[in-house]
C-alpha cells in the first residue's frame, strides 16, 4: 500500500493556484486540481471555497492538510550576477469541517491561510536596501451556513475571520565604519473581518458555483520597527532611534469566482474555474510613525485585478484510488515599474497531480505535487526604488492531507 | 525543469525521474544568463586615463588605495575587462592611511575619517580627525610603470605636458613625482603625463581634464593674492592645452571619452554652509542691530553671515547665490559668534557673486571648447555638468537615494570635492552610458551600492 501511495503522489504533473501573495494552496483536492473546484462539491473545503457546496455533499467530512511551499527567484540586474532567493519553506496549513445538520441545512468551518507571503534574500544582496525578508501570513476562520432552496440550487453564506502578521526587514543605506549598513527590522499584527457567498447548482451532468470573498482590512495598529547597526553617531544627533511604533494597513483582495463542473463518466469529473481577484485595493504599503514622522514612507503598488483560469480533472481509479490533475493559468497584478523582490510576480502556468488513497474506517490519505512556473520578467524602469532586472521564480508545492468521512 | 543543472532531460523516460530528483534533491534553482558584452567600434584593449584627482581616484583629503581601486577609470576598465579589456596598471599606495598633500602649505598627511566628539556647545556631534601619512606613499614608483591611470590629484589642463610637472615639491606635482617615468634628476626636465600615457600606445582614453584650472582659483576664496597657481588658467590658453592633449591622445584615430567640467556650486564643499545660516532669537538679533554699523541689519529667524570685503577693511551681509567654503570651522559658527558683524567671515572663505561669475564664466568656456573637441574628433562627450546638476537633486540606485549633499547625500567624500566609492560608481556609470551610447558597445553598469559610500562613526 506504501508503494501505492508514494508512487501516486508523483503520478501526473498537476498544478496549483496561486497570485499575487494569494497562494491557494487551501485544500488538498483543489490543490491538486490547479485550483479549480469552485463548480464542485468534493470534500469539506467547499466550506472555504463555495459555501454554497456544503450541501451538495454527500457526506460530512473532516479535512486536514499542510502544504510545503519552496519559492525559488533568481534575480539579475543589469550590472550582471544572478542571485539567488535564499530557501525558505513557507507552510500553509488548513482545517476544515462539515455537518449535514438536515436536508436544507448544512454548517461548515474553514480555517486556513490563504493569503501567504514570503521572500528573503541574501543580507547583502544588490537589493538589500529594497528588501532582504519579506513575510506575511494570514490565517481565516470561517464559519458558514449553506441553505439548499430546492434540488438543484443552494446558497450559503458566513462571516470571515482574519488575523495575520507581517514582517519586513531591509538594510539601510547608512554605513558604519567598517563598511555595514544598518538594519530595519518591522514587524506588525492586526485582525479583520469579511464575508463569503456562494451559490451552488447542479444540473444533470453539469454543476455550477458562484463565490464571492470579500476583502478584508487588516490594521496593523502597533508595529515595531526595531533599527539595528546604526552608527552612535545618528543615534546622539537624533537621525535614527532604537525602537520606533508604526501604524500600517493591508488589505487583502476580494475574489469572485465562477467554476462549471462536468461529470464526464462515472469515473471522471472535470471543472473549469475562472477567478477575477480585485488586487487593485492594494494600491500602497504605507507606514505611519506617529512619534517619528521622519520614517514615514509610502510604497505604490499599484496592483491590477487580476484573472485566473483553471481547469482540474478527477479521476477513480479503483475503488481506493482517486487520481487528481490540474493545469491554470494565473495573470500577475503587479504591473511594469512597481515589481519589486518582496514580491516578485509574474504570470504563472500551474501544474499539478495528486490522489486520495483511502484507507480504513472513513480514513483517506491525501498528497499533491504542484508547481508553478512564473514567466520571466524583466523590470526596466522601477519607480520607486530604481531597482531594476530580471527575475525568474519557480515555486514548489508539496501538500499532504488527511481526511476523516463520517 | 532544470535548465542550469545537470540533468539531462533529453531522457525522455527519465523526465519525470529528474523532475523529481530536481526538486526534491537538487532544489532545481532558476537560473537566468548574462547577456554577452561587446566593445562595439571601440576597442578597450589598451586603455588610459587621463585627468586630475578624480581620475586618480582621491577621497576624503587623500590618494588612498581605496580610492584608486574605487576610482572610476578602475570601475571601468574592469568593465572593460567583460569586452576585450585589457590590464590596468595604476601606480598604487600603500594599503592605510593614503597620501594627502596641502599645495598651498607644502605639508602631507593622510586621509580624514570622522570621528565622535563633544563639539563648543557640548553637544554629541561628529569632527573630522586628520590620519598620519606613511611616507613611503611620496616615493617614487616611477620604475613601476608605465601605468594606465595617469590621474594626478590638483592637475590643470597645461600640467599634463610640462616638463617640469614631474619633478616634484614645489616645482611640480607630488603626485606625478611618484609615477613620472623620469622625475628630471638627470637632464632637469620630468617625463609629462602625456608623454608617459603615449607611451602604452593606448586603444582607449577617457580625459576629464579642466577642474582645477577654476578649482585652485575657487578653493583660494577667489583671492590668489599674485600667486598665478590660484589663478584661473585663461579660456586662449586652456584651449591650446585642450588641443595639444586631444592631438597626441587621438593621433591614431583613438577613440576615447571627454568629459566636461562640473559648476563648482554643485560641490558639498562650495554649497553645505548656506550663505543665510545665522540664526538669531529676537533678543540675539536686537542686541546685533545695536552693534551693526549701517546698512547691516538682522532680524529674528535666518539671516545672511557678515562677511569680510577683499582688503579686510569693511565688511556686509552675504547675498543669495554666494558661497561660502567648507573649511570654515563648525565651532566658530556654531559657538563664537563668526559671520556676526564683530567676526566676519574672512573674504577667503567666501566666493561673493563677481567671483562666481568669473568661475562659471570660465567653466562654460572650457567646457563649449571640450565639447567642440570631443565634435571634431567623434568622440564620447560626457555632459558631466549637467550630470552634476541632475546629482544635486538626486537619484535612486536600488532602494538608495544618493545626492551630492555633504555627508548625508551619500555619494560624496569628506573632503566634499571628491566623490567616495559609491559616487565615483555614479560617475562611472554615467561614462558607461554615454560610451556605449557612442561606441554600440552594451557595457554593463556597476552596482553602486557594492562600493563604499559614507562611513559614519
Amino acid at each position: 500500500m506504501k508503494k501505492v501511495v508514494f508512487s501516486c503522489l508523483f503520478l501526473f504533473p498537476l498544478l496549483l493556484k496561486a497570485g499575487g501573495y494569494q497562494i491557494n494552496t487551501q485544500g488538498q483536492k483543489a490543490l491538486s486540481m490547479g485550483g479549480s473546484v469552485t463548480g464542485l462539491a468534493l470534500d469539506a473545503s467547499v466550506s472555504y471555497f463555495n459555501p454554497a457546496g456544503l450541501s451538495a455533499l454527500d457526506s460530512n467530512y473532516f479535512n486536514f492538510g499542510v502544504s510545503l511551499l519552496m519559492p525559488q527567484s533568481a534575480f539579475l540586474g543589469p550590472y550582471g550576477g544572478s542571485e539567488q532567493m535564499s530557501s525558505l519553506l513557507l507552510t500553509p496549513t488548513h482545517i476544515y469541517g462539515n455537518y449535514t445538520f438536515n436536508e436544507k441545512i448544512a454548517f461548515g468551518l474553514s480555517i486556513n491561510t490563504p493569503f501567504v507571503l514570503g521572500t528573503k534574500w541574501d543580507d547583502n544582496w544588490s537589493g538589500r536596501y529594497v528588501s532582504q525578508e519579506s513575510r506575511i501570513s494570514t490565517i481565516f476562520i470561517q464559519p458558514t451556513i449553506s441553505y439548499k432552496i430546492n434540488d438543484k440550487i443552494s446558497f450559503g453564506a458566513g462571516p470571515i475571520i482574519v488575523t495575520g502578521n507581517a514582517k519586513w526587514r531591509r538594510a539601510l543605506n547608512v554605513l558604519n565604519q567598517d563598511g555595514s549598513d544598518g538594519q530595519l527590522e518591522m514587524k506588525g499584527a492586526g485582525n479583520g473581518f469579511g464575508f463569503n457567498a456562494g451559490i451552488f447548482a447542479r444540473l444533470g451532468k453539469f454543476s455550477a458555483g458562484i463565490s464571492y470573498r470579500s476583502e478584508v482590512k487588516l490594521d496593523l495598529d502597533n508595529g515595531e520597527a526595531v533599527f539595528s547597526n546604526i552608527p552612535s553617531s545618528l543615534i546622539n544627533n537624533g537621525t535614527y532611534v532604537n525602537e520606533a511604533k508604526f501604524k500600517s494597513s493591508l488589505t487583502l483582495p476580494s475574489v469572485i469566482s465562477l467554476g462549471i463542473g462536468r461529470t464526464i463518466s462515472e469515473k471522471l469529473i472535470a471543472n473549469l474555474d475562472v477567478n477575477y481577484t480585485g488586487w487593485s485595493v492594494y494600491d500602497s504599503l504605507s507606514f505611519d510613525f506617529p512619534d517619528h514622522p521622519e520614517f514615514n514612507s509610502s510604497v505604490a503598488r499599484k496592483l491590477e485585478n487580476s484573472f485566473a483560469v483553471r481547469l482540474g480533472v478527477q479521476y477513480q481509479y479503483s475503488e481506493k484510488l482517486q487520481l487528481r490533475g490540474g493545469i491554470g493559468y494565473d495573470q500577475s497584478p503587479v504591473q511594469d515599474g512597481y515589481l519589486l523582490p518582496e514580491m516578485p510576480d509574474a504570470d504563472k502556468v500551474i501544474l499539478s497531480a495528486g490522489c486520495t488513497f483511502k484507507l480504513k474506517k472513513g480514513w483517506s490519505m491525501e498528497g499533491t505535487f504542484a508547481f508553478q512556473d512564473l514567466r520571466e520578467r524583466k523590470e526596466e524602469k522601477n519607480r520607486q526604488y530604481n531597482i531594476n532586472g530580471t527575475y525568474k521564480s519557480y515555486l514548489y508545492v508539496l501538500g499532504l492531507g488527511l481526511q476523516y468521512q463520517f | 525543469m532544470c535548465w542550469g543543472l545537470d540533468c539531462n532531460i533529453n531522457s525522455k523516460n527519465g523526465i519525470g525521474v529528474f523532475l523529481l530528483f530536481c526538486i526534491f534533491f537538487a532544489g532545481c534553482k532558476p537560473v537566468l544568463d548574462e547577456p554577452k558584452y561587446t566593445s562595439g567600434d571601440a576597442d578597450f584593449s589598451v586603455y588610459v586615463a587621463i585627468g586630475n584627482s578624480y581620475t586618480a581616484g582621491c577621497m576624503d583629503n587623500a590618494l588612498t588605495l581605496e580610492g584608486q581601486l574605487q576610482c572610476f577609470p578602475n570601475v571601468l576598465a574592469n568593465q572593460f575587462l567583460l569586452a576585450g579589456g585589457g590590464a590596468f596598471k595604476q601606480p598604487l599606495v600603500n594599503s592605510g592611511n593614503g597620501f594627502g598633500y596641502d599645495f598651498g602649505t607644502q605639508l602631507s598627511s593622510g586621509k580624514w575619517v570622522l570621528v565622535n566628539a563633544i563639539n563648543c556647545a557640548n553637544q554629541n556631534d561628529i569632527e573630522l580627525k586628520t590620519l598620519s601619512v606613511n611616507s613611503a606613499d611620496k616615493s617614487w614608483i616611477g620604475n613601476q610603470g608605465p601605468f594606465n591611470n595617469m590621474g594626478v590629484p590638483g592637475a590643470k589642463s597645461f600640467n599634463l605636458y610640462s616638463q617640469l610637472f614631474g619633478k616634484g615639491g614645489v616645482t611640480g606635482n607630488p603626485y606625478f613625482f611618484r609615477m613620472a617615468s623620469d622625475t628630471g634628476a638627470s637632464s632637469g626636465l620630468s617625463s609629462t603625463v602625456l608623454g608617459d600615457a603615449a607611451a602604452l600606445d593606448p586603444t582607449f582614453f577617457t580625459m576629464w581634464i579642466g577642474s582645477y584650472d577654476v578649482l585652485w582659483y575657487a578653493l583660494a576664496g577667489g583671492q590668489p593674492n599674485g600667486n598665478s597657481f590660484y589663478e584661473i588658467t585663461p579660456v586662449p590658453q586652456f584651449d591650446a592645452a585642450i588641443d595639444t592633449i586631444i592631438s597626441e591622445l587621438s593621433s591614431n584615430g583613438t577613440k576615447g571619452l571627454v568629459a566636461n567640467i562640473p559648476d563648482v556650486a554643485d560641490l558639498p564643499f562650495f554649497n553645505t554652509i548656506p550663505y543665510n545660516g545665522l540664526i538669531l532669537t529676537k533678543s540675539q538679533a536686537d542686541s546685533l542691530n545695536l552693534l551693526s554699523p549701517p546698512g547691516i541689519s538682522f532680524q529674528e529667524g535666518a539671516n545672511p553671515y557678515v562677511v569680510s570685503n577683499p582688503g579686510g577693511s569693511t565688511i556686509r551681509q552675504m547675498k543669495e547665490g554666494e558661497l561660502l567654503l567648507l573649511t570654515i570651522k563648525r565651532d566658530s559658527l556654531l559657538c563664537f559668534a563668526k559671520g556676526t558683524p564683530q567676526r566676519p567671515i574672512e573674504s577667503t572663505k567666501v566666493l561673493d557673486t563677481a567671483e562666481v561669475l568669473t568661475i562659471r564664466n570660465a567653466i562654460q568656456a572650457y567646457n563649449s571648447k571640450l565639447r567642440s573637441v570631443a565634435l571634431t574628433k567623434g568622440l564620447a562627450f560626457a555632459d558631466m555638468n549637467s550630470f552634476f546638476k541632475s546629482f544635486t537633486k538626486g537619484f535612486v540606485f536600488n532602494g538608495a537615494n544618493y545626492t551630492t549633499a555633504y555627508l548625508k547625500g551619500g555619494a560624496f567624500s569628506l573632503d566634499g570635492i571628491h566623490p567616495n566609492g559609491r559616487g565615483y560608481a555614479i560617475i562611472a556609470n554615467e561614462f558607461i552610458r554615454v560610451i556605449n551610447a557612442k561606441y554600440g558597445s552594451n557595457l554593463p553598469p556597476v552596482d553602486v551600492n557594492a562600493s563604499t559610500g559614507v562611513m559614519n562613526p
